[in-house]
């Protein structure tokens, strides 16, 4: 156990000045008022051994602590330099821990003297220094050696939890509590949750692909079944049968065929089934397309286009040559012939010319006539009117009769010979336009056997010989079709039994191609049984077996820990009953409690649970007063220090303040008490009551004491304080 | 698990109601058992442990309780230790056999003894898997289970006339 021998301090809290106490005494007592500087020698300890923790909420579970200065404000340079020796059994280690503040830069250092002589620092000093507190925390610390008004909360007044996770503390039980949090924060159970996630998760994608591969074989089997293909024929076996046989017609079929075949060696593995099955059908294809009976099959429908193609450019050209034909008949209906009506047309012409000269003679007489009447008329007397100048006969009027006569039968005349010169000219415009139409025809004819020229060197062509002049070409032509069309019916009947020996072969590459598609979405489907087959997915499985057995591992030992915690909190509760029963009645007095228990439980999360119990096994917690609580916590803390003996690490306890709120019978029985742990265990106790002070001074006290009484305290100095002698 | 036998299971666990397939997948199990040359097969179709299976020629013998689940957990309950514990002290190791229906999970074999009553996850069983026996059983049931899954969706009868042929008791009182 370790025993606090000296603290030198300088620059802490209230500290401004280095400052030397001894703590030689079983019992160091620091005494004095308010804000002197009491507190902050039990402070200093605290960081000397824990450091800037203990300035901390986290650490020690004092809301105060958050805003500790640790450094004293009114020195400059901050320098906080806090010196503890500590006697173990195997000597005294001197603890030194010191920090500097640079340009608000702390640089804090930890130096440890050990027993042997030599000196560590740094980590090893940290290291060295943890294992000597056997790894009590600051909140250990405060809970089972420094008792103050937190640390009574703690143990009595706040929740359950922080009241059995004190207790477990105040019980030295920290050592497992560490560990089972380090366990917890190993966070095995985690991993494995988010292992097993993954794997579900990896599972679902699984299962999703498994779904979309069971549509795809089912497609297939259905296209499988369309395609006529039997249940029992869809594996690999019949796959590769079928493309046997497929390929076995089909060879056959090329050499009766006479057509060249390459080596079509059927596949030793199904795998190759997809590629061979697309060889045999381009073979196939190209089997088709090679046929001899194919080649004149096509050659013979061309043929029987082009007969049919001419038959009609024959008939075409026959019938307009007919038509014009027909044409020049009529006309010659009408006009005999185109000589004959030449000749009628050239005796018009004649008529014409010989009606026009004596339409022309008779009008130069009439223009004879007409001048003599004018002589007549113009140079005559009167007498002369009357006489004729052929005769001489004399005629009243004559030359008016004779003139009208005249004039009457000359214009009879040159009427009747126009009008016939007239007749014959229309009579000529319609010879005329015979004529036209005799030179239009007789073109038309001409180009009409210019049109069938052509045709009939084409069917002269077609049928390899010339056409005599008895030939008819339509009747030789339709005679080379029906030959044509006999051949080509020859030729299907043929065609028909090589295509039904193809279409036999095409069949079963379609029933192949079926089969293969289904088997192709079926090994696609076994890939996701490879993945749950597979050697990673398998060490995977091996990796989650051995975190489910590290699990469950550390949960054993989390049990067990927590069983020994809960074993070792009975007993040392067991070995500390009678006292804290004792305590509590010395220290509270209370009448209706002549006797206190305190019991241990496993809760259900696998926690120690403390209760406290009356005579009668009733609670007690609910009938305590504040001051009762305080002397509960005192009974319960000076119970188990005294208890725990050499199994806790310190051999002292501090008690800041212990006697507030106690009445004087009360700090009467407390100062017994404390007298009486004094013989175990160092008690270095801080007062500002001078009750109580009074009270540890009294002569019926026994062990030796050290009092240092705090009389001041300034900024610039710090503590002023004394010691009795 | 082989595809072939989580479709099965899902087509079977689709096709009956919960109660009916674990029955279902009790019965199925005995036969891979027997199948993996546990030929004494006693099967309890309503009630104590699910089936005992013991090898003639090994000597050794298994009382088995069999759970499935769909979700994350099986329910070991108190009558199912208790059950397993009586037949422990006839000479059976007592065994939980769980199958999670998820393609990528297969039957866990683990000793009964070890486990806490409660909701167990699968995870929960593997530090106490009874690997030989896993390996010994789970591809007979993948056997049995493509030999008679035609039989296990019409129901449990038809299985039982298979377990009885196989040389089983089957106990229905």
């Amino acid at each position: 156990m370790l025993r606090l021998k000296k603290l030198t301090i300088g620059g802490f809290r209230g500290f401004a000045l280095q400052q030397e106490m001894d703590f030689d005494n079983q019992v160091v007592l620091l005494v004095g008022p308010n804000h002197y500087g009491k507190s902050s020698v039990v402070n200093a300890l605290e960081w000397c051994l824990f450091g800037d923790a203990c300035a901390q909420k986290t650490a020690t579970g004092i809301s105060e602590r958050a805003t500790w200065e640790v450094a004293n404000r009114y020195t400059d340079p901050l320098h906080v330099s806090v010196e503890a020796e500590l006697a173990e059994d195997d000597g005294v280690y001197v603890v030194c821990r010191t920090k500097k503040t640079v340009r608000s830069k702390s640089h804090e250092k930890l130096r440890l003297t050990l027993p042997e002589g030599g000196e560590v620092s740094g980590d090893e000093a940290t290291q060295r220094l943890t294992r000597l507190l056997r790894s009590n925390s600051i909140r250990d610390f405060m809970v089972t050696v420094h008792l103050h008004q937190e640390a009574i909360r703690d143990i009595l007044t706040q929740d359950p939890k922080h009241r059995n996770d004190a207790i477990d503390r105040l019980l030295g039980l920290s050592y497992y509590k560490e560990f089972l949090l380090g366990v917890d924060g190993a966070e095995c159970g985690e991993a494995q949750e988010n292992f097993a996630t993954e794997i579900e998760r990896l599972e679902g994608e699984l299962q999703a692909a498994l779904a979309m591969r069971n549509n795809d074989v089912a497609d297939a089997r259905a296209g499988a079944a369309e395609g006529g293909v039997a249940e029992n024929m869809i594996e690999a076996a019949a796959a590769m049968n079928l493309a046997k046989e497929a390929r076995n017609l089909l060879v056959e079929f090329a050499k009766d065929a006479n057509i060249q075949c390459p080596d079509l060696e059927p596949p030793a593995l199904s795998e190759d089934l997809p590629s061979f099955r697309i060889a045999l059908q381009n073979e196939l294809n190209r089997m088709r397309s090679k046929l001899p009976e194919q080649q004149e099959q096509k050659r013979l429908y061309s043929r029987q286009t082009a007969i049919t193609a001419l038959v009609t450019t024959l008939q075409t050209a026959n019938t307009a040559l007919t038509t014009a034909k027909g044409k020049v008949k009529k006309l010659d209906e009408q006009h005999g012939s185109q000589e004959e009506l030449s000749v009628n047309r050239e005796k018009l012409v004649g008529d014409i010319r010989g009606l026009g000269e004596q339409c022309a003679q008779a009008s130069e007489q009439g223009d004879l006539v007409r001048r003599a009447i004018g002589y007549m008329a113009g140079g005559a007397a009167r007498e002369t009117e009357n006489t004729c100048p052929v005769c001489g006969n004399e005629e009243d009027g004559l030359l008016a009769r004779l003139q009208q006569e005249w004039e009457r039968k000359f214009s009879e005349q040159v009427g009747q010979m126009t009008e016939e010169i007239n007749a014959r000219k229309l009579q000529k415009k319609k010879l005329d336009e015979a004529v036209e139409q005799y030179e239009t025809l007789g073109r038309n004819v001409n180009d009409a056997k210019e049109n069938l020229r052509e045709p009939l060197q084409q069917v002269a062509l077609l049928l390899g010989k010339d056409l005599s002049e008895t030939d008819d070409p339509a009747l030789l032509l339709q005679a080379e079709l029906n030959k044509v069309k006999r051949r080509l019916g020859r030729l299907k009947g043929a065609l028909d039994r090589r295509d039904k020996r193809l279409d036999a072969v095409q069949e079963k590459l379609n029933k192949l191609e079926c089969i293969v598609h289904v088997l192709h979405a079926e090994q696609k489907k076994k890939k996701v049984n490879e993945i749950s087959e597979s050697p990673e997915f398998q060490e995977l499985e091996e990796l989650r077996d051995r975190l489910a057995e590290l699990v469950e591992d550390t949960e054993q030992v989390k049990r067990a820990i927590r069983a020994v915690l809960t074993e070792e909190a009975r007993e040392r509760i067991d070995a500390a009953k009678t006292a804290i029963d004792g305590y509590f009645g010395r220290i509270a007095r209370h009448p209706a409690i002549s006797r206190i228990s305190v019991q241990v439980q496993e809760n259900y999360r696998g926690q120690n649970a403390y209760s406290f119990h009356d005579q009668d096994n009733r609670l007690v917690t609910p009938i305590l007063s504040q001051g009762d609580f305080n002397a509960l916590a005192l009974a319960i803390f000076l119970g188990l220090s005294g208890s725990v003996g050499r199994a806790s690490t310190f051999g002292f306890v501090m008690l800041d303040d212990p006697s507030q709120s106690l009445a004087t019978e009360h700090k009467e029985a407390l100062v017994q008490v404390l007298d009486e742990i004094a013989g175990q265990r160092q008690v270095i106790l801080a007062t500002m009551d001078k009750e109580t002070d009074e009270m540890l001074h009294s002569a019926t006290l026994t062990k030796v004491k050290t009092t240092y009484r705090f009389t001041d305290w300034t900024p610039a100095g710090g503590p002023v304080f004394g010691r009795d002698d | 698990m082989k595809v072939a036998t989580y479709e099965k299971v899902r087509e079977l666990h689709a096709k009956h109601e919960a109660r009916q397939f674990g029955k279902i997948a009790q019965k199925l199990l005995a036969i891979a058992f027997s199948m993996a040359g546990y030929r004494q097969i006693v099967e309890r179709e309503v009630q104590g442990v699910d089936f005992d299976a013991a090898s003639d020629t090994e000597g050794d013998k298994y009382a088995v309780e069999v759970k499935t689940t769909e979700r994350e957990a099986f329910v070991f309950a108190e009558k199912d230790a208790e059950g397993l514990g009586q037949r422990e002290k006839d000479g059976y190791r007592p065994v939980l056999a769980g199958l999670r229906l998820g393609l990528l999970a297969d039957w866990i074999f683990a000793e009964a003894d070890e486990l806490e009553v409660g909701s167990l996850r699968p995870d929960q069983l593997r530090p106490y898997q009874l690997r030989h026996l896993q390996d010994r059983v789970r591809p007979k049931f993948d056997q049995a289970l493509e030999e008679h899954f035609s039989k296990a969706l019409t129901g449990s009868p038809d299985l039982n006339s298979v377990l009885r042929a196989l040389g089983a008791e089957v106990r229905d009182d």
